[in-house]
């Protein structure tokens, strides 16, 4: 079987939906997608599948008018069609499932269905028909609901049939869920399917973003690859195995790998014991997590994105309190210190975002760089803040990590992204922490920057710091880690000691939770 | 660059005022049968006479410390409004001190002064600790307890303070005082009292605060982005608790002030407004404390020029409240703000600190949970 | 002591609540639609001193008190809309603005009042004309009934009504529906295709009659004049009210007559020798209340949320035996 990456087996006839050419460049230079191609039969289950950023999510936002293309076309039953807006989308028929929900949780399932097209008679809502209208699709469709009930109390995979019912209320005729498994549980996920067959069945055509390659084969039709931000092919599903979507999909080409010497092992830095944590909405993000790193080493964290990692950095970071478990830096228990105490514990911390946690943007470049020490000495002398330590702090990690502006009273927000980056970069390492966490710490920043990050995190190592670094890049873990994790829905899935050896595909199942270790423990 | 950003804000702010008293003309021109005289008045008649230069004065030094209060919690982006009522709690504080404490003048005055400070201080600390520990919405908090204070400000002055069979509302005169029942005069024949060299040292004392100590630095850091100060180990609840308090500090001498110093007695209502005057005046200032007391010296001068208007041409003083709405309206108006910035477009320019206010009654915006237990 | 008890427990003393309450309820209904359309109003104080201020002063020129109190609340709606003009086209921070409402409301009236009458204390030189007081057929026969019930000022009456209009209006019309779901997740509604804009302007403005009526009834109801500020701070009791009631229209009425209540208590004590002095503090009670409620409202959703988290964690749990998602996965 060739898997080549133009190869495309449908026939040209029949297309309800088709992309030519989507070029998408975002304001901060990221090409999120690269004439892209992509088509869709009448009639079929369509999966949708890639890595976190690698174009699925703004190739939709493109066919559901919440993105304009730079360049493209886009074609409804074979006529040319401009979607400037989700009005636009859903009188051509197309439908939108979010991975958030967008319900309103005190109303009730149907008049969540109805809203902004609501029955009325005389101005006032005919309730008897939003009820009528919600019970007939559910069951012409088989998305069974309770259209009497308050959307608050309804169970997720409830809430989701809502959101198919609400594009169908509209007409949609092409039905775009975007990893709408992500947070079903198993026995829903089976529902899900079935509502899908029998929407399928019906003449809708369903589009199916995922990641779980299980769900591809389960459901699909025909799947297209996307890869940084471009078509790797699209394929009949029954062509394909498993192991050969992921590879389309992780690809073979691996990042330069940074260079970088033997690890020198050192003791046991921090150990976290039996992690669990549920987030306020209640999705249970951390299940029993353990982990130790050590001294001079690189512990990597690969996984999809969602799947705990955000959590884990957060819980190790101090910012929240897990439910239940236990983390040690040197042997002290730094459970509940909160952030100041984490951090003095020396555990430094490069968060995900930047501008939502590592940066005040409307604070100048000297100020960020003494959020964690500003209140010791030498910067703080009896309360009072000593700006000439201040300003040479400033300077010296404006010169160390390269960071490029003409005066570091300037605003963060006049650098750009990168060198956002390189000043979160600087004042977590410039504590010199025993522990670093370093999330995603080159998402979104340019080659320079990111290869200036990653000779920083090396350097960190050999100086004796453990580093764990959590990435959805699996190139970057790969060729950065010396020993690297999986997560895989909240729990550590697999650990590698011999990182040189595995192979991205490899990886893939565990990411995807395609396969799992027995007996996961990651302090050997 | 910095410079800059400060010469555009002062630009943007000579313009908001020079549209707002535009308009302010154009409504004279209207309903005024003489006119060229009410504007006159309106612009000169604060300087006409050493009287009205000592009430303008009287009036900024109010300003100041109104201004300096919502400043801070400004800063902090809290949407504290209770500066009004922790005005009246210093005030009666401050009045009672001044009735009962022994000594002389000057150890009943700074007594007096200073327990009006803690006053309140625990006053704003109240709606400071319901939003940091409780995310009670500080806007209703504390508009809710403006009434609370004045309530209890009228109860304590009828039924402790004012004399039996007394015909007005009011206290006894601070007899302690002399005379003239106030505090001494700084400059003879005025009510200008220490109370404005505290008004600037207390502007002092805030830049000092929040530009050169390290809890300042961690309030503006709350105030730009509360998640990186949780994020930098910053106690933001705390923060912001403290911030809402020594506000209440800084309204409470204002109250002190207006007893103290120019009624010369407790009166059965010394502020009008003066809290809402403060949002005004810090909005003029940018937040910025040292800026406070410019701003305050301009826009009491409106509010006298606007007084000796009233009394001497067709124009009622009521003016002064229309100029202050249009001036609210225009500085907070953030098409405007982008309008300017369009006109330099190219240039970086630091952002001055931000405004916003939680969006409904019932707001989250509550100061994030810290995991240290 | 005895004296009060008795002076509270009378039929005046509760038709007396119905009065008090009335200009607190208006603007407690306006401010409950636009809190749960999402933009809160602070400004209901100066929309109501606006529409005060009008509806005497055109009554009198039209020698129709209808027409006065239509001109009222017109302009206490043009007001609104120029308060949700400023937030919603201009940017501006609607507290920040509605105070600037406020301040503006409180200096024109008196400005205006000096520039046509020449009096800066009230209308009461001016020949102004009032909204009638209304006896009810067949219950104002009834003993009791008679004395609460009929009898009361037609905007009263209107007050009253309104409740079940909110209800009728917020629960029952695609417009209620649009307002709560723009309140409660605006990103959502606008994906379902609802213009947040429109939907809060029409809030706002709708405020703006509520609070308009509410403003009208003090200068047009037993009083017949106007008086400057003769608001007192009611626009701001009004938004304590909705939050004391739950933000649910049965509620905040309820709120609002707890306020009227406290109100009419203290009016009661007034003329009662030695209780008077503690009139000022009975009519704060509210206010304390509306704080606790405030602190509890906030407790409560943390809980809330906790109790969801709880509950999930239950159903994980029982969930997790038949969830062999992995381990039958293996290749």
């Amino acid at each position: 079987m060739s898997l080549s990456p133009q190869s495309s087996v449908l026939s040209p006839q029949s297309f309800v939906l088709e992309a030519r050419g989507i070029t998408k460049r975002y304001p901060n230079g990221v090409l999120a997608n690269d004439h892209v191609d992509f088509r869709v039969l009448k009639g079929e289950i369509h999966a949708l599948v890639g890595e976190n950023g690698a174009g699925k999510t703004t190739l939709m936002k493109a066919l559901y008018g919440l993105e304009q293309p730079d360049s493209g076309q886009i074609l409804l039953d074979g006529q040319p069609t401009t979607i400037p807006n989700p009005d636009a989308a859903i009188r051509h028929g197309i439908g939108m499932v979010h991975q958030h929900f967008m319900l309103i949780p005190s109303l009730t399932i149907a008049e969540n269905i109805i809203l902004g097209r609501e029955p009325t008679k005389r101005g006032v809502i005919a309730e008897d028909d939003a009820v009528r209208i919600a019970r007939t699709l559910s069951d012409q469709y088989g998305l069974h609901v309770d259209p009497q009930a308050r959307v608050d109390v309804i169970p997720v995979g409830e809430r989701q049939r809502v959101e198919i019912l609400k594009t169908l209320y509209r007409g949609a005729e092409i039905l775009i869920l975007d990893e709408p498994t992500a947070v079903l549980t198993p026995q829903e996920t089976n529902d899900l399917f079935r509502a899908v067959r029998s929407l399928v069945a019906q003449g809708k055509t369903v589009i199916f973003i995922t990641h779980k390659l299980r769900e591809v084969k389960e459901i699909s039709d025909n799947v297209t690859v996307m890869r940084r931000g471009k078509v790797v092919g699209t394929v009949r599903t029954a062509d394909v195995t498993r192991e050969e979507i992921a590879r389309m999909m992780v690809g073979r080409e691996v990042l330069d790998r940074t260079r970088k010497g033997a690890a020198a092992r050192g003791p046991l830095v921090l150990e976290a014991t039996n992690l669990n944590y549920v987030t306020p909405d209640g999705k249970r993000a951390l299940a029993d997590v353990s982990l130790a790193a050590y001294s001079g080493e690189i512990l990597g964290i690969a996984g999809v994105e969602g799947n705990g990692q955000t959590e884990l950095i957060e819980v190790l970071a101090g910012l929240t309190l897990p439910a239940a478990g236990k983390i040690a830096v040197n042997g002290k228990n730094v459970t509940g210190l909160g952030a100041r105490g984490t951090r003095e514990a020396g555990v430094s911390h490069i968060p995900e975002d930047r501008l939502e946690l590592g940066l005040a943007a409307d604070a100048s470049i000297e100020e960020n760089l003494i959020i964690d020490r500003y209140y010791r000495a030498p910067y703080s002398r009896g309360g009072f803040l000593n700006f000439r330590a201040e300003a040479e702090n400033a300077r010296r990690a404006i010169a160390d990590f390269d960071v490029r502006t003409p005066d570091a009273k300037m605003t963060a927000r006049s650098l750009s992204g990168g060198n956002m980056q390189k000043l979160v970069v600087a004042r977590e390492l410039s504590a010199h922490p025993n522990v670093l966490l370093a999330a995603q710490p080159t998402r979104g920043i340019d080659i320079g920057a990111t290869e200036l990050v990653h000779r920083q995190l090396v350097a960190a190592r050999d100086a004796g710091t453990a580093v764990i670094l959590v990435s959805a890049d699996l190139g970057e873990v790969m060729a950065l880690s010396d020993r690297l994790a999986v997560m895989y829905n909240g729990e550590i899935v697999a650990l590698i000691t011999d990182v040189p050896s595995v192979t991205e595909e490899e990886l893939g199942y565990y990411m995807l939770g395609v396969k799992r270790q027995e007996a996961v423990t990651s302090n050997e | 660059m910095r410079q800059r950003a400060v010469l555009l804000e002062v630009a943007r702010v000579v313009m908001i005022v020079a549209i707002a008293l535009a308009i302010s003309f154009l409504v004279i021109l209207v309903v005024s049968k003489q006119p060229s005289e009410a504007f006159k008045q309106f612009v000169t008649g604060a300087a006409g006479s050493r009287n009205r230069v000592s009430n303008w004065l009287v009036q900024a030094t109010t300003m100041t410390f109104t201004g300096l209060a919502v400043a801070l919690v400004f800063q902090a982006r809290q949407f504290s409004l209770g500066a009004e009522g922790q005005l009246y709690l210093g005030a009666l504080m401050a009045g009672v001190m001044a009735l009962h404490t022994p000594g002389n003048a000057v150890i009943v005055a700074t007594v007096a002064i200073i327990v009006a400070i803690i006053t309140g201080f625990l006053f704003g600390l109240i709606p400071g600790y319901l939003k940091a520990y409780f995310g009670a919405n500080e806007i209703v908090s504390t508009l809710m307890l403006n009434a609370i204070a004045t309530a209890v400000y009228a109860f304590v002055l009828v039924q402790f303070l004012k004399p039996p069979r007394a015909g007005t509302n009011e206290s006894k005169p601070f007899a302690i005082f002399g005379d003239t029942n106030r505090l001494h005069p700084l400059i003879a024949d005025t009510q200008i009292s220490v109370t404005a060299l505290l008004a600037i040292a207390a502007a002092i004392f805030v830049h000092v605060l929040l530009y050169r100590t390290t809890f300042g630095y961690g309030l503006r850091m709350s105030g730009f982005n509360l998640r990186f100060a949780e994020y930098g180990g910053v106690n933001t609840r705390r923060t912001v608790m403290l911030a809402m308090a020594i506000s209440g500090g800084i309204a409470g001498i204002a109250g002190a002030g207006l007893v103290l110093g120019t009624f010369g007695r407790v009166n059965a209502a010394p502020s009008a407004g003066y809290g809402f005057d403060g949002i005004v005046v810090a909005l003029l200032a940018r937040n910025f404390p040292l800026a406070v007391i410019p701003a305050a010296l301009f826009y009491s001068y409106l509010r006298v020029g606007a007084d000796v208007m009233g009394q001497n041409t067709d124009v009622p003083f009521e003016m002064a409240n229309v100029i202050q709405a249009i001036i609210i309206l225009l500085i907070t108006a953030e098409a405007l703000t982008r309008w300017l910035r369009r006109r330099r477009s190219g240039e970086d320019e630091p952002e001055l600190p931000p405004m916003s206010a939680p969006e409904t009654i019932t707001s989250t915006a509550t100061v994030p949970t810290e995991a240290a237990g | 002591m005895q004296e009060a008890l008795k002076a509270i427990f009378t039929f005046t003393f509760i038709a007396s609540v119905f009065r008090i309450t009335t200009p607190i309820l208006l603007p407690a209904l306006g401010g409950l639609l636009t809190d749960l359309g999402g933009s809160i109003n602070v400004a209901l104080e100066g929309m109501m001193l606006l529409a005060a201020f009008t509806g005497p002063l055109v009554s009198n020129r039209a020698h129709s008190g209808f027409v006065g109190m239509l001109a009222g609340v017109l302009v206490a709606m043009l007001s609104a809309a120029l308060l949700a003009f400023v937030h919603l086209n201009l940017g501006a921070d609607i507290v920040l603005a509605g105070l600037a409402l406020n301040i503006f409301a409180s200096g024109a009236t008196v400005f205006l009042l000096f520039k046509i009458l020449h009096d800066k204390g009230s209308t009461s030189t001016l020949d102004t004309k009032k909204l009638p007081f209304w006896d009810i057929p067949l219950l104002d026969r009834i003993p009791g009934v008679r004395q609460i019930i009929s009898g009361q000022h037609v905007l009263t009456y209107t007050a009253f009504v309104m409740i079940f209009v909110v209800a009728f209006y917020l629960y029952r019309t695609k417009w209620g529906l649009r307002l709560r779901a723009v309140g409660e997740n605006a990103e959502a509604a606008a994906t379902a295709g609802i213009s947040v804009v429109r939907t809060r302007y029409s809030a706002l403005i709708l405020s703006g009659l509520l609070a308009g009526l509410g403003g009208v009834f003090l200068s047009m109801g037993q009083n017949g004049q106007f008086v400057r500020d003769m608001t007192a701070g009611r626009g701001f009791i009004a938004l304590g009210a909705v939050l004391l009631g739950g933000r649910t229209p049965y509620g905040t009425a309820l709120a609002a007559l707890l306020f009227g209540a406290a109100d009419a208590l203290a009016n009661q004590l007034k003329p009662v020798g030695a209780l008077q002095d503690y009139a000022q503090l009975v009519s704060v009670i509210p206010n304390v209340i509306t704080i606790v409620a405030l602190v509890v409202y906030a407790q409560r959703r943390k809980s809330q949320q906790a109790s969801r988290a709880r509950h999930y964690r239950e159903q994980q749990a029982l969930a997790e035996p038949t969830a062999p998602l992995l381990s039958t996965e293996g290749d």
